[in-house]
């Protein structure tokens, strides 16, 4: 276990400074110029080089990696007198904010929003893909398949929008989607993050439904199923502690991966519903040519990427003693 | 009686209908051009008209917050970086005061006024090289300190501060004062050099300005952002781009770069010196990172709790048409008016070699099809002039009528290959094919040539393009022809500037050098520049001029006093309320 927990970290630094050294590259093969942009187009050239030496760009390509590389583990020192302590992920251009200190408040955003649409997801998933497998051929199971298929089916960017539409501006239903800090107040995260969890999870659990539903019709046809049945255990207990548990290995690895991607930012329903997690920060990143916040985001994306991989891995190994790590 | 500028369509041909103080003027058009009303001349205000209090607005009441959401954040809010419309407008217009500013309402007009100085400056010595103001009593800022003249010497002489490389610490803003006091660049700034540039004087309450050669716009310079007041002990360099230290009506309270901003009353702004800023509310909340459709979307909406909503957004284009079909459903919170951008498809002189071919240019554009491609009549209004009616000065003419048989003339029946360079989205590809379509009826081949939008300026300001013809706006900076002419046509604009048809005349140059500098007074100068633009287009034909922007917005129910502020051409945070706080 610990040599593979070993091998997997290895793994994943080799890969975190791939993606880091490819985003780099590909940032600045971007033709527009991050100073002109700042600057403004009634900048003269005079003014748009002052703004590019003080931005830092004006250092050749490598150097600027290797000051980002090198600030994430030991800090960063700046011209202008900036102390950027380590995990320095750099500077915003617009503000001079220090990237760290944006990312944890885009973070909470994000994870509220992909922990509660990702449990609701799977709550609705799991759920229906069970019931859906029990009344196999029934009505219900008919129906719990179509509800999630339309869902999967329709856009997200429309589907938020629309409920945005119904829940929001025609009826006051619900206020103005917003982010507040559960422990600031519980009542206002929930109902603000209400309409995003919904647009994320109505789409999403149409995976998991069908997935659920097939593992659990394979897994009820197998001999230790019949087992159980004939040793007198109730169906409940058949269902939820065997062929569920048997059948959620591959449910799991999906989850898992998802969560990952919602972590990484949900740009469309944060887009929408205008919350400034880290997926959107990530696009106003690329429209900005704000290097660092670019950096930080794929980084930080691919990080949940990999150690989710790595968790659903221990967990398969937790869940089915079959599997061995290696 | 409430300024209000309207654009109403009949049968087809736009009539716009400008309003100036109280005076209204119908222009005619016949499809092609458009007429103006000319602005008053009478642009300086008085020592008189530059004490406080601001006009109020009618049934304006104090009290209230107004929730402001934008897409991004202000660009910089450092007075010497301020040079974007929304910052300027936040910044100047709520947070600091600068040495002049704009007054605008119904009972002066629109003037140039001393907003911490008594009036709007004195010129010394009769020709321009000298100018001096005196600031009010019991001017505070948010900490209840004084501000003092030379606070205002050592804001705009911090302006100029450079690196130990050379490099300007503060590039972003307007450069007028620096060139125009020390052309040189030789001054280092206050933290490494002597606190006050030379040419800057302070004597008490008093502050002189010595110019290199006469600036008898210098009324208009200092109310620029650059003028407003820094005390050096509260100067945080960098981080004064967050966090400016409050001179004007509120302070910030919280400031989250690209999340939030808070701004509550400064309680030693007194508003009897103030003859700009009513400062109504209580506090602003402004945030950020809503998309630009989303802003009208719920502006539109109104649901509960938007009520006390705004942006200085213009409405989506998208939406436009909608919205403005049913404006009488959203009476006491809309409000529309042509602003003072002025569009031009510049036309570049380092390919275009041909006057005769960039006059036939002109003579094919369909400016009808243009502004109906655009968005109609509520996104832009046809215009036919270099320099825009909101300039005084202003002459209206129409050099190059649209007219396809004459283009064909001057072409000499010819066909010519255009590169017509736009910007990669869908709407403006859309505009590229239906002007491509137009110019082939003079034989005019356009080929569209699409360009990242990040890097549109970057691209079409470089003399090396491979372009012929491009879109670029321009809103001058002050009421001059000073701020239009020499940034869009003056050979020292070129390379990686603003002049993008790269034109370069050493008579045009001269003129314009003169112009500048002319000891003749604001009224004779603004005459010769109205008079210029007529001379550009006949003589060189640079540009093709397509529109004057137009603006519409929408507020939440609850706030009341909307008013398009001309100066920086949005809807004016200055007199803004909440009707019911």
């Amino acid at each position: 276990m610990l040599r593979f927990i070993i091998r997997r970290v290895l793994l994943a630094t080799l890969t975190l400074s791939m993606v880091s050294v490819i985003t780099f590259g590909l940032f600045f093969a971007i033709p527009a110029d991050p100073a002109r942009l700042q600057c403004g187009e009634r900048c003269t050239a005079e003014q748009v080089e002052a703004v590019r030496h003080n931005l830092g760009l004006n250092d050749p390509i490598h150097e600027q990696y290797v000051a980002f590389a090198k600030g994430i583990f030991v800090g960063r020192s700046y011209e202008n007198g900036t102390e950027c302590a380590a995990p320095c992920l750099g500077l915003m251009n617009l503000g001079g904010r220090e990237v760290t200190e944006v990312v944890k408040d885009a973070f909470p955003i994000t994870a509220s929003l992909a922990v509660g649409a990702w449990i609701l997801q799977l709550t609705l998933g799991i759920g229906l893909g069970m019931i859906a497998a029990v009344k196999r051929g029934k009505l219900i199971d008919k129906f719990a398949v179509g509800v999630a298929l339309v869902g999967a089916a329709t856009p997200i960017y429309f589907f938020g929008a629309m409920l945005l539409v119904i829940f929001r501006y025609e009826t006051s239903w619900l206020p103005q989607p917003s982010y507040t800090s559960p422990f600031e107040s519980l009542s206002a995260w929930f109902v603000g993050m209400l309409l995003p969890w919904l647009t994320i999870a109505l789409i999403g659990f149409a995976f998991e439904t069908r997935m659920t539903r097939s593992q659990m019709l394979e897994t009820l046809d197998e001999d230790f199923i019949r087992t159980s049945r004939a040793k007198g255990l109730r169906e409940r207990a058949v269902f939820g502690r065997h062929a569920l548990r048997a059948s959620v290995t591959p449910v799991a690895t999906s989850a898992g991966l998802s969560l990952a991607g919602l972590l990484g930012g949900a740009v469309v329903t944060e887009t929408i519903f205008g919350l400034n997690g880290l997926g959107k920060r990530a696009v106003d990143a690329v429209r900005a040519l704000e290097l660092s916040m670019v950096m930080a985001t794929v980084l930080i994306a691919a990080l949940f990427v990999v150690v989710s991989t790595l968790l659903v891995d221990l967990l398969y190994a937790a869940i089915d003693p079959r599997v061995r790590l290696s | 009686m409430k300024r209000q500028a309207r654009f109403v369509a009949a049968g087809g041909v736009a009539l716009a209908m400008l309003v100036t103080g109280c005076a209204e003027n119908t222009g005619e058009t016949d499809g092609n051009s458009q007429s103006h009303e000319q602005r008053s001349m009478d642009i300086i205000g008085t020592a008189e008209e530059s004490q406080g209090p601001a006009t109020p607005m009618p049934d304006g009441v104090s009290g209230g917050t107004i929730e402001v959401i934008q897409n991004a954040d202000m660009a910089h809010l450092d007075p010497a970086r301020n040079y974007v419309s929304t910052s300027m407008m936040v910044g100047n217009g709520l947070i600091y005061r600068s040495l002049n500013g704009y007054r605008e309402d119904d009972t002066v007009g629109r003037k140039v006024v001393g907003d911490l100085a008594t009036d709007p400056g004195t010129d010394v010595n009769g020709d321009c090289t000298v100018w001096e103001w005196t600031l009010k009593e019991g001017l505070k800022y948010e900490d209840g300190s004084e501000i003092t003249a030379d606070h205002i010497g050592y804001a705009v002489s911090r302006s100029m501060a450079q690196d130990e490389d050379g490099n300007l610490m503060y590039p972003e803003g307007a450069q007028f004062l620096r060139q125009w006091i020390d052309p040189a660049g030789d001054y280092v700034g206050p933290y490494d050099g002597d606190p006050l540039a030379p040419g800057i004087e302070v004597d008490g309450n008093k502050i002189t300005f010595t110019f290199d050669q006469p600036r008898c716009e210098a009324p208009f310079a200092m109310a620029m952002p650059t003028t407003a007041p820094i005390p050096p002990e509260e100067d945080t360099k960098d981080k004064f781009d967050v966090h400016p230290f409050s001179s004007g009506p509120y302070k910030i309270e919280k400031r989250v770069v690209s999340e939030e901003t808070i701004l509550v009353r400064n309680e030693h702004w007194d508003p009897e010196t103030d003859p700009i800023r009513l400062a109504y509310p209580d506090s602003w909340v402004m945030t950020y990172g809503t998309q630009p459709e989303d802003i009208t979307t719920r502006l539109e909406a109104n649901a509960d709790g938007d009520e006390n909503l705004m942006s200085f957004a213009n409405t989506h284009a998208d939406q436009l048409s909608a919205i403005v079909g049913a404006k009488e459903d959203y009476e006491g919170r809309y409000l529309e008016g042509p602003r003072k951008y002025t569009q031009y498809l510049s036309i570049n002189t380092n390919r275009v070699t041909e006057l005769e071919v960039r006059q036939a240019l002109n003579h094919a554009f369909n400016r009808e099809r243009w502004i109906q491609v655009n968005g109609g009549e509520y996104s832009a209004l046809p215009n036919t002039t270099l320099m825009g009616p909101t300039v005084p000065g202003y002459v209206d003419y129409d050099v190059y009528p649209y007219d396809v048989e004459k283009a064909k003339e001057l072409l000499g029946g010819e066909t010519v290959k255009i590169r017509y360079a736009h910007q990669d989205t869908s709407k403006n590809g859309e505009i590229a094919a239906a002007m491509a379509d137009e110019f082939a009826k003079a034989g005019i081949e356009i080929e569209a040539v699409p360009i990242d939008p990040m890097d549109w300026y970057g691209q079409i300001a470089d003399p090396d393009n491979d372009f012929d013809i491009y879109w670029n706006g321009w809103g001058e900076d002050w009421p001059s022809g000073s701020t239009v002419f020499p940034p869009l046509f003056h050979s020292s604009s070129i390379a990686g500037e603003t002049n993008y048809p790269f034109l370069e005349e050493p008579e045009l140059d001269a003129k314009m050098d003169e112009l500048m500098t002319s000891p003749d007074g604001f009224e004779a100068i603004a005459e010769e520049w109205g008079k210029l633009g007529q001379e550009i287009m006949e003589k060189y034909a640079p540009s093709i001029p397509t529109d004057l922007s137009f603006g519409v917005w929408l507020t939440g129910s609850n706030i009341g006093g909307q008013y398009l502020q001309e100066n920086i051409s949005l809807i004016d945070a200055t007199k803004l309320f909440v009707r019911e706080p």
